[in-house]
């Protein structure tokens, strides 16, 4: 997550961060209960819960996705790159479904993500030990790199559409603001909730 | 020698290299360029891609093939391919080598070898026998031997070019009867740039004997011939010639003494189409007399070298004066005609190097010749200084006339004949010929004798000699007579002194008695009398056929050297019609046996050039011919170095792009070019505040309180200044004329107490040079009128320039505020400036000196209240001072600005009011 393809396109990481700061503190100015999830603490409301949240992102594990209890008719915000194989993703999506909690995936990406703009003989190495590999010439993989890509995230959104989650896609290097509000709307068309 | 075709490879043991290409080939594919690598989130997805590709671990084939191809070059490079159409001998008969190695050849002597060297080394290789014909002949005569290659490289190798012409015929004739019995093979001629008229028949000749091929000089490489001066006086005029006229040519003339001590070098320019060129060498007498070689530098023949041998030497000749004169004025304005030194000098200007003088000065110098012309009897001292020298080797000519005759008629002491200094005794009286009382008519002289050292000079029938002098006796003398009168009378005899010679001509050296002073005749004869003085004995003198062996001799670089074993002697008379040649190379010919007193004995010089004909190039044909040192073959080392050069950048620009660094180029020209700028350091030194900002400074006296006064003074008058002016002054500075940069200050306050001194000369040079340079001091004597130190020792030492008092009109009166007088502390004191308007330093007068303490009148304290009491006092004269002040600031800052006429009339107008 901590990628950015150019020093003028902030990190994933980052990028998340806002959208999820910025989300929080127009749920609390709503008066809606907040939480990150996998942290042991209930959803609150008000300023202090926004303080916490950020004094817990700079957690050096941060949130994770580890299945947690939430109340019933709760919702769940997603947000991240959603590169792990869907397999991985489906039982934590598949979990908070089953457990009548509705849901938002956000996923963020660096438009390099998108585009592969390397050519030559290339070696990608993973940002978090997934080992690595050499292309001789990273153009001819492009196509089938971004076929890969698509597939991956049409995956993403049928797994979110089958337990009726929403699904939505932010770029980098696209202002945040309509991100954070199609999550905005797709939180108000929900009756009630909390959730992170 | 290895070769592919016309090509050959001078280091065919890299070619060793091409075995490993092969292995490089697959080395260089399984070696792939490194990566680049990126960290990417993505690579789960990536790594799903695997599978379906094949990685490529090899590098790009056009990136293999351009190291190859880098490889080979190198390789081939290193094996120094080389394109050589030298084609083999023609024939199968031996290679035939005519080697010019006259004097001519010396100049590019080392190619020609090199030259010989490789046609040999061909020879070698082709397995032909060779023969080398050396055409300028030696005293001994060589036939050309054919011999194989081997010896003749050794052959070759011992040859050196001979310091005399070539003479081909001989040699040429002998080749081609040994060149007959044999099958035809290659002839070489290695000519030396020079050919005569049967040149071009002897090329055709030896053609028909087989294959010619010719190698002939540059143009610019054709030696230059430098010929025997022409003396004009003192001066020698040098000729040199050239073989082709193109172009311009500027040659050095060298001349040096024996012990090879350059003398003097002058220039020899050879003018555009001209093959002679001309210069004149002027040497001082004592340095001619030392000249021993002429040469054109950078010219390494024998024929463009001379050697100077003493009859080049200027000699020099002493004209006694008449013991009455003292000087040679009164007879050059009086009647020059009649004095016999008008003659004698006309004479002898050519031959030597005559000086006049009295008799005593004469003698303290070196002296060849002393000539006495109608001298009666010399003062015993003077006598025996020139005995003395006479015993030494010197020649005294002594003329008749009445001052001898009448020395004669009055006798002599008894016994003391010698006192007269003459060769024999003579008579008394003087004999007339045709005069009023005799009967005889004038008489013609007789040609001379043959032991006589006159012989040969032609006598001209005109001259007569109407007085002489007769011996007493003539056979009971040791004299010896050189020349007579057509009636047998002895007119020149001559006595050994010594080493010296005692002449007497029996007739005067002006037309008195004789006319033979204004014939052709006189000149010559002093000439050979004054070629005696070399020490010429007796009897070469008088037959020249004693031969001069070889002393030192040039060899074929113009080194003089001892003489080859075949060098003979030369008659003495026949040197000067010698031709160089193998039995008598140039060089220095005479007796050898030094004389004791270390001298080098006698020698004559016999030089090359003299002996040359007209040069000639060497004719043009229709035979193959080439320059020497002219490459024929194409060298590809050099092209396939460049080659790999570009191959290597291309692989770099390669590597660049594989590396993906063309991006980032940018990025890393622009660090470098921060890391540049930021090495510019500036070095921070003590910059003296004056530099910065306008001061006003003082001298500091070293008195406390005068100084703090000046200060204080200073200080005020700036505040004023900035204060109702546009000026700007900073702090003023005090300054310390032995240690502090004066060029900073327009104007400088040094007051002068009564215990102020002058300044040391090292400072006053200082000073002088701040005034001169723009910088004016204002003296103040602090005493007002009424005294004051004495301003004359300083005025002195700072070379001031004279003072007056400034008047109503100056400048000073004016600059700011229109003043009429200039109060300090006290008034009525005058003000000096300097008193010429000169238009230096724009007007401004560098000295001012006054002594109405104004360092006082301006002092002000820190709240500007003013420090020191006026006399007699008042506010006016306090303002007055200032005013005074701003305008000596106004004044030396701005010059003349205010004495310009454009502000005459408004200043007219205030002044009217």
């Amino acid at each position: 997550m901590a990628y950015q393809s150019s020093p003028e396109i902030p990190t994933k990481s980052d990028r998340a961060a806002l959208l999820l700061m910025a989300l929080a503190a127009l749920l609390v100015r709503g008066h809606e209960r907040v939480a990150l999830l996998g942290t042991a603490q209930p959803p609150s409301t008000g300023r202090a819960s926004l303080i916490r949240m950020a004094a817990e992102m700079e957690q050096p594990d941060g949130p994770n996705l580890i299945h947690t209890a939430l109340p019933r008719h709760g919702e769940v915000v997603l947000i991240g790159d959603f590169l792990s194989p869907l397999e991985d993703l489906a039982p934590i999506i598949g979990g908070y479904a089953a457990a009548g909690v509705r849901g938002h995936l956000l996923q963020v990406l660096d438009p390099a993500e998108e585009a592969l703009p390397f050519s030559g003989r290339v070696l990608f190495k993973g940002m978090e030990g997934e080992g690595e590999v050499l292309f001789g010439r990273v153009e001819s993989v492009r196509e089938d790199y971004q076929k890969a890509l698509v597939a991956h995230r049409q995956g993403l959104a049928d797994l979110a559409a089958s337990v009726g989650w929403t699904f939505a896609l932010h770029h980098t290097d696209r202002p945040p603001e309509t991100a954070l509000l199609a999550l905005y709307l797709a939180l108000a068309g929900a009756p009630t909730g909390a959730g992170a | 020698m290895f070769g592919i075709g016309p090509v050959s490879f001078l280091n065919p043991l890299a070619l060793a290299g091409l075995a490993a290409v092969p292995l490089l080939w697959w080395l260089l594919r399984l070696t792939p360029p490194a990566p680049r690598t990126f960290r990417f989130p993505p690579i789960m997805i990536l790594l799903r891609l695997l599978p379906g590709r094949e990685i490529s671990a090899h590098a790009p084939p056009w990136l293999v093939v351009l190291r190859l191809a880098l490889l080979l070059a190198i390789i081939f490079a290193a094996a120094h391919p080389v394109l050589d159409p030298a084609r083999k001998f023609s024939g199968i008969g031996p290679l035939s080598l005519v080697v010019d190695d006259g004097w001519a050849a010396a100049k590019n002597w080392d190619q020609r070898r090199q030259t010989m060297a490789k046609l040999i080394e061909q020879a070698g290789r082709e397995g032909r026998s060779v023969i080398v014909a050396s055409t300028a002949g030696s005293a001994i005569k060589v036939q050309p031997q054919m011999m194989s290659a081997s010896a003749a490289a050794t052959a070759s190798a011992a040859l050196l070019p001979k310091p005399w012409p070539v003479d081909r015929g001989p040699v040429l004739e002998d080749l081609t009867a040994q060149l007959s019995g044999l099958p035809p093979g290659q002839i070489v001629w290695l000519s030396d740039g020079l050919g005569t008229k049967e040149t071009d028949n002897q090329i055709h000749d030896l053609a028909a004997q087989g294959a010619l091929s010719l190698y002939i000089d540059r143009p610019q490489a054709l030696p230059v011939v430098l010929y025997p001066p022409q003396a004009k006086g003192q001066k020698l005029v040098l000729t040199a010639s050239r073989l082709q006229g193109r172009g311009r040519g500027a040659y050095r003339v060298l001349a040096r003494d024996a012990a090879g001590v350059l003398l003097d070098g002058i220039e020899m320019i050879f003018e555009d189409g001209e093959t002679d060129a001309q210069a004149t060498l002027d040497l001082p007498t004592e340095l001619r007399n030392r000249l021993s070689r002429l040469e054109i530098e950078g010219e390494n023949s024998a024929a463009s070298v001379l050697l100077m041998d003493e009859s080049w030497t200027l000699r020099p000749i002493g004209l006694a004066l008449p013991p009455g004169a003292t000087t040679t004025d009164a007879d050059k304005t009086a009647q020059p005609l009649l004095s016999p030194l008008y003659y004698l000098e006309r004479a002898l200007q050519p031959v030597g190097d005559v000086r006049t003088g009295s008799l005593k000065d004469l003698m303290k110098r070196p002296l060849a010749v002393l000539v006495l012309a109608d001298h009666g009897r010399l003062r015993t001292a003077d006598q025996d200084r020139v005995l003395l020298w006479m015993e030494n080797g010197g020649v005294v000519v002594r003329f008749a006339g009445p001052a001898l005759a009448h020395a004669i008629d009055r006798g002599a002491p008894a016994g003391e004949d010698r006192a007269l200094l003459l060769p024999a005794p003579v008579r008394g009286g003087a004999r007339t010929l045709g005069g009023v009382l005799s009967w005889d008519k004038p008489v013609r002289l007789a040609p001379f004798a043959e032991n006589s050292p006159f012989y040969g000079i032609p006598v001209p029938p005109d001259v007569t000699v109407t007085r002489q002098l007769l011996a007493e006796s003539e056979t009971a003398s040791a004299q010896k007579v050189w020349a007579r009168l057509a009636d047998g009378t002895p007119l020149i005899s001559a006595a050994r002194q010594g080493r010296g010679w005692l002449v007497l001509i029996a007739t005067t050296a002006d037309p008195r008695w004789s006319n033979l002073a204004l014939s052709g005749l006189f000149v010559a004869l002093l000439d050979r009398i004054v070629a005696l003085s070399q020490g010429i004995d007796d009897d070469l003198a008088a037959n020249g056929q004693s031969p001069l062996s070889p002393v030192q001799t040039l060899d074929g670089f113009a080194r003089l050297g001892s003489p080859p074993p075949h060098a003979t002697a030369i008659a003495e008379s026949d040197v000067g019609g010698t031709v160089a040649g193998p039995i008598h190379p140039p060089g220095f010919y005479g007796r050898g046996d030094t004389a004791e007193n270390g001298s080098v004995g006698y020698r004559r010089a016999l030089n090359l050039s003299p002996g040359l004909t007209r040069l000639t190039a060497f004719p043009d044909s229709e035979f193959d011919s080439a320059f020497y040192g002219e490459r024929r073959d194409v060298d590809f080392r050099p092209w396939l170095l460049l080659l790999t050069l570009a191959l290597a950048l291309a692989d770099l620009v390669a590597m660049i792009y594989l590396k993906g660094l063309f991006r980032r180029g940018a990025t890393i020209a622009a660090v470098a070019l921060t890391v540049m700028g930021s090495t510019f350091a500036v070095a921070e030194t003590g910059v003296p505040a004056a530099v910065l900002q306008t001061r006003l400074a003082y001298y500091m006296t070293g008195d406390a309180e005068q100084d703090a006064k000046s200060q204080a003074g200073l200080r005020g008058l700036s505040f004023m200044v900035n204060r109702r002016t546009a000026a700007k002054l900073g702090e003023p500075i005090g300054i310390d004329p032995d240690a502090d940069e004066l060029a900073f200050y327009p104007l400088i306050y040094w007051p002068l107490g009564a215990l102020a001194e002058a300044p040391s000369a090292e400072v006053a040079e200082r000073i002088n040079g701040y005034l001169a340079n723009g910088g004016t001091i204002l003296f103040d004597t602090l005493e007002g009128d009424r005294g004051g130190m004495d301003l004359t020792l300083m005025a002195r030492r700072l070379g001031l320039p004279p003072l007056a008092p400034a008047g109503a009109d100056h400048v000073l009166g004016r600059a700011f505020y229109l003043m009429k007088s200039f109060p300090g502390r006290w008034t009525g004191g005058r003000l000096w400036v300097e008193s010429t308007s000169e238009r230096v330093n724009d007007g401004v007068s560098p000295v001012i000196v006054g002594g109405n303490d104004w360092a006082a009148a301006w002092a002000m304290d820190d709240a500007g209240r003013p420090l020191y009491a006026l006399v007699p006092g008042g506010g006016r004269q306090r303002e007055l001072s200032y005013r005074f002040g701003i305008n000596l600031v106004m004044y030396v800052l701005t010059g003349n600005y205010k004495s310009d006429q454009v502000h005459l009339p408004s200043i007219i107008e205030r002044l009217r009011r």
